[in-house]
């Protein structure tokens, strides 16, 4: 037993000179590049310092995909070097983790960015694949060119032009079949996008249903009904019939228009509506004609400068109506000056008023010179109105194409809406006997924090530190300041968070020098 | 099992729980009697992440009263002093009034450890098993600080925090 006692008195001693001198936690006091740089090329390595020599447990870092790959450094002194791979731009985060010299391990995230920061930011549309968008994108312009220009056709041909080559109702026969044709293949990828399907889900039956269930499924189908009335009154021998058909197609496309998308649900119905089918026929009416024309004016028919003044007539009311719905819309959907380039809805709202521009352009040009002269008999004129028609088919074929690309963008009324609800859905409430704290995501990857105290009152703070975590991602901690908004308002900026998932979130709230707060929770970040 | 292998698990159990200790600032003395002196020897083991210490606070919780910092040579004392929360009884006399907070201020290099020493009665008012928590901070070179004053919740221990508050905990009252 005094052996025992001996040999246990030995082994203390030699233990604790072996310890040695009380040793603190190692800690990071600098990076290259710095916490939160953005550098304009791929750094190549990434240096750690730190206030004492560490030994490297784990290094991890995290692309700006959100991929995590370990990768290995050397240590030089108390500094560690790690090797990145060479990389495109976005954020990168290096979790590490290693031990002091007193075998405590510590470990932390480093972010820096290369080219722009890249925030993985909550998402509001759910993911689609390139081809099933790209799918979706033409089918929808294809109903677009059989409802404007093939229903749109059709009121020219039987109401304005009334004679007319064959090849002309062949070309807007054409036109409404290839609307056909869009409407039946845009009722499946409806269903498919609303499901969230592949491409191959085309081939069940479940997306056709999902699609004939949803409210485009009504739009398609009486917008189908219209192209069906278009065709008809194609073929009616008597004129009056002809079009009474033709218009009634055109007023069933503005219903059609108006049962769904985000226009037809905007607030106030009663306003956005009207102009909705208001905005549709005048669309119709105008883009409708130019192809039958050019045709009639690249056949030399006979009536070709009178069919032309006719419509020249009848035109300037039409784009006042087009453009006072259109005006209309844009501000029931909430297009602002800042909106307008900020947002997709503004930039392909610009990119249509461009082409719009052009097309007004061009039709003054053709209202004010070509075809007056046109329709006195001049073959040269009418040879300058054919061409500028053509051009004009051309642009409208943009314009229906920019449009068609509004299927993707929700309208900034609805994208501050889904925020504002988003926003609601992250809100993170962490309740303690002491105090509560609300936390939201902000843009630009930041926090928003509110502190109340437990009598419900702003709670005074000196100093409020952030840390987040995602340990089953293998993400150590990043630490971030919070500064300062008001009394018990903080925020926390450039906080990105590499990878989705569920953070773990910690805030130390610094009340008095002496009294300090701690307040976890758990963030979830899509 | 061997002997020695013995011995060097109980060297090792022994020796755990102050090398976990050894990076945080400490009591030496764990563990007091609720109604005795109490001689607090808080133990400063480095600075601020490399900084020398220049200055350190610590906040004098209510119930310990009576209290008095030893000198110390190259440290400059300071003592504010307040009125207690409540009244207590000291040898017969009521004490209302004391030291709320005492201060070091001098320069204490990272590469070396201090100790800085006060005294005081731990009076009756705590419970035993309570831990009564001395908050510290310890300011440093550069206007930086590190602050020990995390005060474990309910259900917690101060190994789960990353800067616990040195506490003492209460025994049963010496007869």
């Amino acid at each position: 037993m005094l052996r025992f006692v001996t040999k246990l008195a030995l082994v203390i001693i030699g233990c604790t000179v072996l310890a040695g001198p009380c040793l603190a936690h190692a800690t990071l006091v600098g990076s290259e590049p710095t916490e939160g740089s953005i550098t304009a090329t791929p750094p190549g390595k990434m240096r750690l310092s730190f206030n004492e020599p560490v030994t490297l447990l784990a290094l991890k870092l995290f692309t700006p995909d959100g991929r995590g790959a370990e990768i290995t450094a050397t240590t030089e002194g108390s500094d560690l070097v790690a090797e990145l791979p060479a990389a495109g731009d976005g954020t990168y985060a290096l979790s590490w983790r290693v031990a002091s010299a007193d075998g405590h391990p510590i470990g932390g995230t480093t972010t820096f960015s290369i080219g722009h920061a890249s925030q993985r930011s909550a998402a509001i549309n759910p993911s689609r694949s390139p081809a099933v968008a790209c799918l979706i994108w033409l089918a929808r312009v294809g109903i677009y060119i059989g409802w404007i220009g093939g229903i749109g056709g059709a009121f020219f041909l039987t109401v304005i032009a009334r004679q007319r080559p064959l090849l002309a109702d062949r070309t807007i026969l054409a036109l409404i079949v290839v609307g056909a044709a869009a409407s039946v293949v845009s009722l499946g990828l409806q269903g498919l996008d609303e499901l969230g399907s592949g491409l191959a889900g085309l081939a069940g039956s479940a997306s056709w249903t999902a699609g004939l269930q949803s409210r485009y499924g009504g739009t398609l189908g009486l917008g189908g009904a219209a192209l069906v009335v278009a065709v008809c009154s194609l073929y009616s021998p008597k004129r009056l019939m002809a079009a009474g058909l033709a218009t009634a197609a055109l007023l069933m496309v503005a219903v059609a228009l108006t049962l769904s998308g985000h226009t037809g649900t905007a607030a106030p119905a009663y306003v956005a509506r009207p102009a909705l089918a208001l905005h549709g026929i005048a669309a119709a009416l105008w883009g409708g004609s130019l192809l039958p024309l050019l045709i009639i004016v690249a056949t030399r028919q006979d009536n070709a400068g009178r069919v032309a003044l006719r419509l020249s007539a009848l035109l300037l009311p039409t784009v006042a109506v087009l453009a006072l719905s259109g005006i209309t819309l844009a501000f029931v959907q909430g297009v602002g000056t800042a909106t307008f380039i900020g947002t997709d809805y503004g930039r392909l709202l610009a990119s249509k008023l461009l082409l719009i521009l052009v097309m007004l352009g061009l039709g003054a040009l053709n209202r004010r010179i070509l075809v007056p002269e046109a329709a006195t008999g001049s073959s040269l004129q009418l040879r300058n109105l054919g061409r500028v028609l053509a051009m004009d088919v051309c642009l409208l074929l943009a314009v229906l194409a920019v449009v068609a690309g509004w299927r993707f963008t929700p309208p900034p009324r609805s994208i501050a809406a889904a925020e504002a609800a988003l926003h609601h859905r992250q809100m993170l409430h962490i309740h303690t006997d002491r105090g509560m704290a609300m936390i939201q995501p902000v843009d630009q990857g930041g926090l928003d924090i509110r502190l109340t105290s437990a009598q419900g009152r702003a709670l005074v703070a000196q100093d409020v530190q952030v840390s987040v975590a995602n340990p089953a991602a293998g993400l150590e901690p990043m630490q971030r300041p919070a500064t300062r908004v008001a009394d018990g308002h903080w925020r926390v900026h450039g906080l990105t968070f590499p990878v989705s998932g569920t953070w773990t979130l910690k805030i130390e709230v610094l009340i008095s020098d002496f009294d300090s707060l701690l307040l976890e929770g758990a963030l979830t970040v899509p | 099992m061997t002997m020695t292998r013995l011995a060097a698990l109980g060297a090792a159990a022994l020796l755990l729980a102050p090398v976990a200790a050894h990076a945080h600032v400490t009591m030496e003395v764990q563990q007091a009697a609720a109604g005795s002196t109490y001689k607090a020897v808080l133990r400063v083991p480095h600075g601020c992440a490399g900084a020398a210490t220049l200055k350190v606070r610590v906040q004098i919780p209510e119930g310990f009263i009576a209290v008095k910092p030893m000198p110390k040579a190259g440290w400059t004392l300071d003592i504010v002093k307040g009125k207690y929360e409540g009244n207590y009884d000291l040898h017969g006399s009521k004490i209302a009034e004391g030291a709320k907070e005492l201060s070091w201020t001098g320069n204490l290099p990272d590469d070396y450890y201090d100790e800085f020493v006060f005294r005081g009665t731990l009076t009756k008012a705590f419970a035993a098993g309570s831990t009564v928590y001395f908050p510290v901070v310890q300011e440093c070179e550069g206007g930086t600080a590190e602050r020990w004053i995390e005060i474990p919740a309910n259900g917690k221990s101060a190994d789960d925090y990353e800067a616990p508050a040195p506490g003492v905990k209460i025994i049963a009252p010496v007869k």
